[in-house]
């Protein structure tokens, strides 16, 4: 393993003393000129035609200065998918979930556009709801959405390998179903932004987005004006977790009542509005069926699953596309047959929330795998060991493994979490669970999929790096500067993070699935390189030496194998700035072009590398009186590759198994009999804070993937899909209670404890 | 999804001599979902579809939409995605 100078050190982030010092402006800090206040009017039912709006009160409030509904855009729904374009910015002719905005009024201060809000009438009439997976495909179920005439939004059948066959070389065969509840993305920023309109019409938004691109191209698309005509510049950023793809009615309707009033208008939403109104994970009903040999080896898998993702389709073709394909990680499965459905209800828009829907796929494996491993009467370490995916693995629907650490993970896993000893004593009501999981560094997608970044070099002899991705806390701009550092030859101290703004920026196509660190490190140490490349071809003649032959370390520039035939990095800066007349700037681009683009129809394909991999160990204790559950330890055996910051790597992964602590035991989304969200405030909505998480420990196991930036993987979302499994497993261990209705209330357990004492 | 059938892999048309727009026109008129391929009365595709007549880029065709089909073409449509996981 190569000794770097800077990558693999845990080096100061980025961010951190704007961060905590309280000086990093958000988008709700943000303000302009003259700028006025927005506020957004929601619907108090879920399912209703929109048979009038009446405005003239509201707009005739003093210091009202506009009001916009649906009407007051062009009418051009959009989405994910081409063919699956199921969004308006507003609605028009019916409203599809309670809180939905309906309309918006821009006024001089907030407390009028609040008070505008009270006195705009709107005219519903209600139609019956559509709250679960069953009642949306029930025969004759009210339609959600007017642009399709089915509930179900989207499905996909896979079949990998013979799956018959495996069915009958299988030794022992069982199957269960298993549900998980509505749960909130859970970042601390709500959505908030500012729009202003320049002189010339063009549109500038700084928002809370995740994946600006997204953003922009969905809202060109929706507003019907050019790309050129919107620039996105994205301020720090509370937190994303795949809750701020889209452009939402906030941003919508501040661009809108900015271009009507020619003012800036800035909207910043409560949380309530956040938990009520805005992006869930996905409601989740599958049924499992496997088949594995007396050695604990897998044979098939069978899996159907529904998801219930309220009433637009948005990211969930993929949800239901990762559910399935990532059916064959981390476990070597030879066959699977799988069947997804994605359904209309009028519950909250669902898009996804870390770790996508491999979350769900593996709560069920994991859950699954361990039920039948105890049925043969083999270890729960032991099952997972024999099914672990090697290195060089190529799995039943085409994805390729370089480099799986997994069977390290779950040695270090086991052993720190004391799997063995517990064997042999533990207090009453302590038990342990384990989980895997797998998660690649980003896929291939069809449309603008590539990273880019730019290197400008100072004249001062800093440089500073601009990439597509987005800081959204994870650490990104840190580990960017890391590797430009690392491979330029420079201090840490000395490379500074540029600004994400797409007039400036090749904005990435989204900040998900574990990308950044990847794709744009890769771009990153290009860009380095063509730096180096520029700076070598202007030195070289006075080093008299050939370009290709000039090196770069400790700030100093030297010929190869003649280290004192050089010249200090800031001489050669200013020569080329100086004697050359050349300010340097650095350019590079990375994409996956060998692999595969996803394959909707089949789920086939190699498509994507660096898989990362990880075992999770949680040690829970479980009142017997309470049902409560407590976490007690928490080990997570990672294969990241090359961490690039170790400090930032365990920030990602304790903070995936955290915020999955919470859909295991604590969080739902509740609605009623209507459709109308009954616990959108912090207190009533149970989030896990400090006090709940137990103590994390990280045992990085070192790879080096072959295609990744300095061998590194992508990281954050693996552990948010091992850890809701190992909680399940470990209640079982420590009770006996088998628990596959998420999330694991201690009224569950309590009554799984009654029914397994024959009460 | 796209066709409407789950099962349909191919299309026959019986006319001879149908464009490229014929047959994304076909594609639309039989899917579930409210799918456009170009606006009407416009001779460019909608953004987010990638597609190849043979291997040939759209914006490679000399006759855009309206290049002629012969039997045994291959049609490849694509999506361009924006959102991720």
């Amino acid at each position: 393993m190569k000794d770097y100078r800077v990558v693999g050190k845990p080096v100061e982030r980025k961010d951190a003393r704007v961060k905590a010092t309280g000086s990093a402006r958000y988008a709700a800090d943000l303000v302009a000129p003259g700028m006025l206040h927005g506020k957004i009017l929601r619907s108090p039912v879920a399912h209703a035609k929109i048979l009038n709006i009446d405005a003239a009160r509201a707009r005739s409030l003093p210091g009202v200065m506009a009001v916009i509904t649906g009407r007051d855009f062009p009418g051009i729904p959009f989405g994910t998918r081409p063919d699956i374009r199921d969004q308006l910015p507003m609605p028009i002719t019916k409203v599809h979930h309670y809180g939905e905005g309906v309309a918006a009024v821009a006024a001089m201060d907030e407390d009028t556009a609040e008070a505008a809000l009270d006195l705009i009438e709107v005219d519903y009439e209600e139609l019956p709801v559509v709250l679960t997976a069953q009642d949306a495909l029930a025969p004759g179920a009210p339609l959600v959405n007017e642009f399709k005439n089915s509930n179900v939004a989207y499905f996909s059948d896979f079949v990998f390998g013979d799956v018959e066959k495996g069915f009958k070389e299988a030794e022992h065969i069982r199957e269960e179903t298993f549900t998980s509840q509505r749960t909130t993305v859970g970042f601390i920023e709500p959505h908030a932004c500012l729009a202003e309109i320049d002189s010339t019409g063009r549109v500038l938004l700084q928002g809370s987005k995740q994946s600006p691109y997204i953003t922009w191209r969905h809202m060109c698309r929706a507003l019907d004006i050019p790309l050129s005509k919107m620039r996105i510049v994205n301020p720090f950023v509370g937190g994303g977790f795949s809750g701020k793809h889209d452009p939402f009615d906030v941003d919508f309707a501040s661009v809108k009542l900015a271009q009507v009033t020619g003012k800036p208008v800035k909207i910043v939403l409560n949380y309530d509005e956040v938990l009520a109104a805005y992006r869930q994970r996905n409601a989740m009903d599958a049924r499992l069926r496997i088949g594995i040999k007396k050695n604990g080896a897998i044979t098939a898998l069978y899996a159907d699953n529904i998801l219930e993702g309220g009433p637009i389709s948005g990211i969930g073709p993929f949800n239901i596309y990762f559910f399935g394909a990532f059916l064959n990680l981390p476990y070597k499965i030879p066959a699977i047959e799988y069947h997804g459905k994605l359904v209309y209800s009028n519950r909250s828009p669902c898009g996804t929330v870390r770790g996508q829907e491999i979350v769900l796929a593996q709560f069920c494996i994991d859950s699954l795998l361990h039920m039948v491993a105890e049925d043969i009467g083999l270890d729960p370490v032991e099952v997972r060991t024999v099914n672990a995916i090697p290195d060089n693995w190529h799995c039943a629907n085409d994805i390729v493994v370089d480099v799986s650490g997994l069977s390290e993970c779950i040695n270090r896993s086991s052993e720190k979490i004391g799997w063995k000893e517990s064997r042999k004593s533990r207090p009453q009501g302590r038990g342990i669970g384990f989980s895997c999981a797998s998660h690649p560094s980003g896929t291939r997608l069809g449309g603008h999929f590539g990273s880019s970044v730019v290197i400008k070099l100072l004249e001062e002899g800093q440089v500073i790096v601009t990439h597509g991705a987005t800081e959204i806390g994870q650490g990104a701009n840190t580990v960017m500067c890391q590797m430009a550092a690392e491979e330029l030859g420079l201090p840490y101290e000395d490379v500074l993070q540029g600004a994400s703004d797409s007039d400036t920026a090749i904005l990435d196509s989204g900040m998900f699935g574990d990308r950044a660190t990847y794709w744009d490190g890769n771009a990153t140490i290009a860009a380095a390189r063509d730096l180096k490349r520029q700076l070598a071809e202007l030195m070289a003649p006075a080093l008299s030496a050939s370009p290709e032959d000039i090196e770069f370390e400790n700030k100093r520039l030297f010929v190869r194998g003649e280290p004192e035939k050089g010249m200090d990095w800031l001489r050669a800066v200013r020569k080329a700035y100086y004697e050359k007349g050349a300010p340097l700037y650095g350019r590079g681009t990375w994409a996956a072009l060998d692999i595969d683009i996803v394959d909707w129809k089949t789920g086939k394909g190699n498509l994507c590398h660096g898989l990362d991999f990880i075992a999770t160990a949680v040690e829970v204790a479980v009142d017997r009186e309470t049902g409560k559950v407590d976490l007690i330890k928490a080990v997570h055996g990672d294969d990241a590759g090359q961490p690039i910051n170790p400090a930032t790597l365990e920030g990602q992964v304790n903070g995936g198994s955290a915020h999955m602590s919470g859909h295991a035991l604590w969080e739902e989304s509740l609605y009623d009999e209507k459709g109308r969200s009954i616990n959108h405030s912090w207190r009533d909505y149970k989030q896990p804070t400090a006090t709940d998480v137990p103590e994390y420990l990280v045992e990085h196991v070192h790879t080096h993937d072959p295609y990744g930036p300095f061998g590194a993987k992508g990281a954050g979302e693996a552990s948010s899909c091992s850890t809701i499994a190992a909680i399940a497993n470990g209640v079982y261990d420590a009770i006996g209670v088998r628990i596959k209705d998420l999330p694991i209330t201690p009224e569950k357990i309590l009554e799984g404890l009654k029914a397994k004492e024959g009460k | 999804m796209l066709l409407g059938d789950r099962d349909a892999a191919s299309i026959d048309l019986d006319r001879p001599g149908a464009t490229l727009a014929e047959l994304l026109e076909e594609i639309s008129g039989r899917s579930t979902n409210t799918v456009e391929f170009f606006a009407p009365g416009t001779d460019d595709l909608q953004e987010g579809w990638e597609v190849q007549v043979n291997g040939l880029a759209f914006a490679d065709l000399a006759e855009g939409l309206g290049t002629i089909l012969h039997d045994g073409d291959c049609v490849a449509i694509r999506l361009a995605l924006l959102g991720g996981g």
